[in-house]
């Protein structure tokens, strides 16, 4: 049974990999594989989908096992028909010869034709009033009397009518913008937050008293859900997706508020924690555990990992239903929702959740009472580095110019994930991501280091003594307490004092030991704050609200300088297979965004390193926080920019030896496909922090050949010719390996970013930094023999 | 390269050298209670861990320009100091200076000594003195502290200052007014009662004990013990007693007197406490003047 891909431009910005499978097996011709939204305007031409690069452009087969082979578009005919009222079929067929037969179908609007001049052919649309209409296309490749095809449905919408929503679905804090598609207007930023409160019903609800309330931003919203611990719904599978209007009591809770989490004096199974569990979003992303939940009153353990894309649609869609009942101009006509995603999702997380969205979205719609045909929504994804970049290169253009083949390394660090982007220019002002890499521990990471520090002092410095034990106190009075009050107000006293580390005044121990409250008869002071453990947490509030410019000698324990350095070591074990010799030449600027990076010392720490490991002429310029695209908000910025063709998927490893230098396909801006990769032992491939391993049994098949990799959206598949017959075709997913060297840090990493949602013990920043010194290190010493050995095994096979 | 020391009593000092650090280990009583911190790093390291780590470390420790000069007392003193093992060694070997005759005829005169001591003891004790046997007493409360009910003087400090105390404070208040309840002072030893003056006894091998019990380090005390003749004082002594810690064993003064007389007693004369800004005195009515917290104190 063949399987065929092809890369087709939706619209002109969105490249997607269409997967033409067989229609004679059952179900496949009828699939629905996406859903497009096109905005036109009056009495224009607006391209609905196009093929490109017509001399060279190739449906690529993908199974070993049958007769067919790819197909060279110049040996096809393409042609158009319509199906019916609403359904069209654009069909390629191998003829041997290259036609073209235009279509026109002036009632709906829709025509086909070949560009010459641009080697392209493209389905538009064109009217003198634009009518919203909804039609389905089938791609449809005939050979050898086999068909092989992809259904899409496609909306056509007024400009005026279709918005563009951005939605950076932050690890830790969320921000939603949008821009109408018809006007250039500027990007409105959303107030979530306080958009939430005006459904709920009247009472006394103010800011500052939500979890979700970030102080310094009103439009970013701190990303803490709820899900109902008891379900009673017969539909057992869709519970997440019953939209209703009692925000309250929904299954999911976009909100929580501190009085809520505070309640201790109501009956049992009163309480809110008795009724809903708090599941923070970078959970959401990377943990593996259960929520205990009930169905119907029978317990049932429901893993957030085999539920991810569930989760994250379901609070999604609840974003996106709470912009469309608060603005009356979202409810008819198109949306083209694009939601930055941290790069540890892998491609098959958003692959499904692009998909689970789509298949909710009527439900949601239609909750709203808005009827069917009215309003349209697609999805598509970006990486939060990868917008970072574009948002960076829209406020910085007139300083940025880049010749074909020059790269920008783009560093992100925000509050719970760093994630890293390559990216690669072909000098017309499109750039490909072709390196993606991510992990969870950013700006959290500091915070940690900020409580482990001021701990250790008041615990075990002041005392005098070894006796306490910093992570026992973590884990009994902020872990196990499950944020209340406390908690809450000692965690935010911690992010205060990181955030204003610069202009605070640094205390001597001996002046830190006698800081106290401004209040008559009282003798709360720092050095007795030991004594007792139970109230620690409060006292330290209450002393720093009087004493707001004051911080400890951060040097004293040195934790926050590991801190830093546990980010800087992940950072950099994350680039360093990458960075071969060929990429260090092309890198021109690093970019460093995301909110951890307004804490100097961990810029000036990393851009040293950098520069170090690549060049001391590197630019590396510091971003404004004072602008109006600055740290936080460049990546929603540049999501909304034109600038650059979006895929959803990344690709193309990196030939240890020769870097991309030989990647012809890469400089063609084809992300699609890695050309002619020898495997040979020296050869290490990299794709995105990961090893491919050149031993296994799996490769030795392809043993000094050359091989193509493909990047789909489903999958990535490694491909062997043979007398241009598919000879071999395996997973790359199935032979890839953690780099050395970072996969521990990562790890302990991850749980610190986890803090507080997380209930097990954490390993505290000192050991894990002195691990990073005595263990790891030596391992990379190891990896260099162990190379030997494997290319001498490799040689043997 | 900076530190923090602690000789063990509990009081910090932070030292930008470690020549600095090197003077307050050698003026410490005893070594093996330090703690030293070092700059960047989260626990206290004892004395032995110090030396390894100032071996290994030595180029580095003392190769940064300090921010603080060291005062030139400290330079004098520092090198003086001798590391302990060594001192202990050449202890050890100074005996094998003195010759062999000499060393038979000195422990002859050793044992003539000790045995003619036991002999009289026991010749003598027999003859004037009953058995020893177990001696205590323990510290009354002074007039100058009286019960107190401190709930009640809390609830009248909250309703006057119109504020909730918090809860270190009110420990404190307790804790000041209540000290007889929290530091307790025992005299104990032997005691022998005269054969043929029934009214005499003898008090030795006495042992001071101090139980901590207020979470704070007292920093010195001074206590009197008085011997009872007849109704009247016949003797005092004053002991004064430093760093009385609330952890661990009670702290204890062996007191090498021996007294006769009718009884002993034992009483604070003066405490202080930095932590718990704690000063009593046994002569003063109050030493804050504020009759709800008369032993309030501060630098």
């Amino acid at each position: 049974m063949s399987l065929y891909y092809f890369p087709l431009l939706i619209r002109n910005d969105r490249y997607f990999v269409a997967r033409l499978d067989d229609d004679s097996q059952p179900g496949n011709r009828e699939e629905l594989d996406f859903n497009f939204v096109i905005y036109a305007q009056d009495r224009t031409s607006t391209p609905v989908l196009s093929i490109e690069n017509l001399k060279n452009a190739v449906i690529n087969q993908m199974r070993a096992d049958t007769s067919h082979q790819d197909v060279h578009l110049q040996d096809c005919e393409l042609s158009m028909q319509k199906l019916g009222n609403d359904s069209f079929e654009l069909v390629i067929k191998k003829t041997g010869a290259f036609s073209c037969q235009a279509f026109n179908d002036m009632e709906s609007g829709i025509h086909f034709s070949q560009h010459r001049n641009d080697d392209r052919v493209f389905i538009h649309y064109s009217s003198d009033k634009v009518q919203q209409q909804q039609f389905y296309l089938y791609v449809t490749l005939e050979v050898d009397g086999a068909r092989f095809s992809a259904r899409f449905l496609f909306a056509i919408v007024h400009s005026r009518e279709c918005h563009r929503v951005v939605i950076d679905f932050g690890s830790e804090a969320s921000q939603v913008g949008y821009k109408n598609c018809h006007v250039n207007t500027g990007v409105i930023q959303y107030d979530i937050l306080s958009n939430i409160i005006n459904t709920l019903p009247p009472g006394n609800w103010q800011r500052n008293n939500f979890l979700n309330y970030e102080p310094d931003d009103k439009f970013l919203y701190r990303s803490f859900y709820a899900i109902k611990k008891n379900i009673t719904d017969d539909d057992k599978d869709n519970f997440l997706f019953r939209f209703n209007d009692d925000p309250l009591n929904d299954a999911i809770r976009l909100f929580i508020t501190r009085n809520e989490v505070a309640a201790i004096n109501q009956a049992p199974g009163q309480s809110f924690k008795d009724k809903y569990i708090i599941v923070p979003n970078l959970k959401l992303g990377i943990d593996n555990v259960s929520l205990h939940l009930s169905f119907n009153n029978r317990p049932e353990d429901y893993n957030i990992s085999t539920h991810k894309a569930e989760l994250i649609s379901a609070i999604l869609l609840r974003l996106l239903r709470l912009m469309i009942h608060t603005k009356s101009d979202f409810r008819k006509g198109g949306l083209i929702v694009t939601l930055l995603v941290p790069n540890l999702y892998t491609q098959g997380d958003i692959f499904s959740l692009l998909t689970e969205l789509s298949q909710q979205t009527g439900r949601m719609i239609a909750s709203l009472g808005i009827p069917e045909g009215v309003l349209h929504v697609e999805y598509e994804t970006i990486s939060e580095s990868d917008a970072a970049f574009m948002g960076y290169q829209l406020s910085n253009s007139a300083n940025l110019s880049f010749n074909n083949g020059d790269i920008s390394l783009i560093i992100d660090c925000g509050k719970g994930t760093t994630d890293i982007s390559m990216v690669l220019a072909d000098g017309n002002e499109n750039f490909s991501s072709f390196f993606r890499t991510g992990f969870a521990g950013a700006g959290n990471v500091l915070t940690y280091g900020f409580i482990e520090d001021f701990l250790t002092l008041v615990l075990k410095a002041i005392p005098g003594s070894n006796d306490a034990s910093v992570s026992n106190f973590i884990k009994k009075q902020i872990l196990d307490q499950n944020l209340t009050t406390d908690v809450l107000d000692f965690l935010q006293f911690i992010e205060s004092r990181k955030k204003q580390y610069p202009e605070l005044d640094r205390q001597s121990l001996m002046d830190f030991m006698e800081m106290k409250e401004n209040a008559m008869n009282t003798e709360r002071t720092v050095a007795n704050l030991h004594k007792d453990a139970g109230n620690l947490l409060q006292y330290t509030a209450d002393i720093f609200k009087d004493n707001p410019n004051k911080i400890w000698d951060i040097d004293i324990t040195g934790i926050i300088h590991k801190a830093i350095d546990c980010i800087c070591h992940c950072i950099m074990s994350s680039i360093r297979e990458a960075i071969t010799d060929d990429i260090r030449k092309r890198i021109k600027i690093v970019i460093l965004t995301g909110r951890a990076f307004y804490f100097d010392a961990l810029r000036v720490q990393l851009t040293n390193q950098l520069k170090e490991v690549l060049s001391p002429h590197t630019r590396i310029p510091p971003m404004s926080r004072h602008n109006v695209i600055n740290n936080k908000s460049v990546a929603i910025y540049g999501a909304f920019s034109g600038a650059y063709k979006i895929t959803d998927f990344t690709g193309i490893p990196i030939d240890r030896k020769e870097g991309l230098r030989h990647n012809k396909a890469l400089f063609d801006n084809n992300l699609y496909l890695y050309e002619g990769l020898k495997i040979q032992p020296d050869n290490d491939i990299i794709y995105n922090a990961f090893l491919i391993r050149r031993n296994n049994q799996s490769l030795r098949r392809f043993k000094n050949n050359s091989i193509d990799i493909y990047f789909t959206r489903d999958h990535i598949f490694i491909r062997r010719m043979e007398n241009q017959q598919v000879k071999y075709v395996i997973s790359l997913e199935s032979l890839i390996a953690t780099a050395p060297g970072t996969h521990m840090a990562m790890q302990d990493l991850k749980r610190i970013s986890m803090f507080p949602g997380m209930n097990e013990d954490i390993d505290t920043i000192d050991h894990i930094h002195t691990r990073l010194h005595h263990k790891e290190e030596p391992e990379i010493v190891v990896t260099e023999n162990k190379r030997t050995i494997l290319a001498r095994l490799f040689n043997m096979i | 390269m900076k530190f923090m020391f602690n000789d063990g009593s509990g009081k910090i000092r932070e030292l930008s050298s470690k020549e600095e650090l090197d003077y307050y280990i050698s003026i410490s009583p005893d070594k093996n209670k330090c703690r030293i911190w070092l700059y960047r790093s989260s626990h206290w390291i004892g004395y032995e861990e110090y030396l390894q780590r100032a071996a290994t470390n030595r180029s580095q420790w003392n190769g940064q320009h300090e921010t603080v000069k060291p005062v030139p007392v400290v330079e004098k003193i520092a090198p003086i100091a001798p590391p302990p093992p060594p001192i202990s060694r050449e202890k050890k070997s100074r005996p094998s200076a003195i010759t062999k005759p000499l060393q038979l005829l000195l422990n002859i005169c050793i044992v003539l000594v000790v045995a003619g001591g036991v002999y009289a003891a026991l010749f003598y004790s027999t003859k004037e003195w009953t058995d020893p046997r177990g001696f205590d007493t323990v510290a009354t409360r002074p007039a100058n502290t009286p019960p107190l009910n401190v709930d009640s003087l809390i609830y009248t400090i909250e309703v006057k200052e119109k504020r909730t105390l918090d809860k270190l404070t009110k420990m404190n208040l307790r804790l000041r007014n209540n000290w007889p309840e929290k530091i307790v002072l025992t005299l104990q030893g032997q005691q022998q009662v005269h054969l043929k003056k029934d009214s005499i006894h003898r008090f030795d091998n006495l042992q001071c004990i101090v139980k901590n019990f207020t979470g704070y380090t007292i920093d010195h005390a001074v206590v009197t013990l008085t011997v009872w003749r007849d109704g009247s004082t016949k003797t005092q002594d004053t002991f004064r007693l430093e760093q009385i810690d609330h952890r661990g064993d009670p702290y204890t003064l062996n007191i090498p007197n021996t007294y006769k007389g009718d009884s002993l007693t034992i009483q604070f004369r003066t405490i202080r406490s930095f932590g718990l800004n704690f000063c009593y005195s046994y002569e003063e009515p109050t030493i804050s003047g504020n009759p709800n917290d008369k032993w309030f104190c501060k630098d």
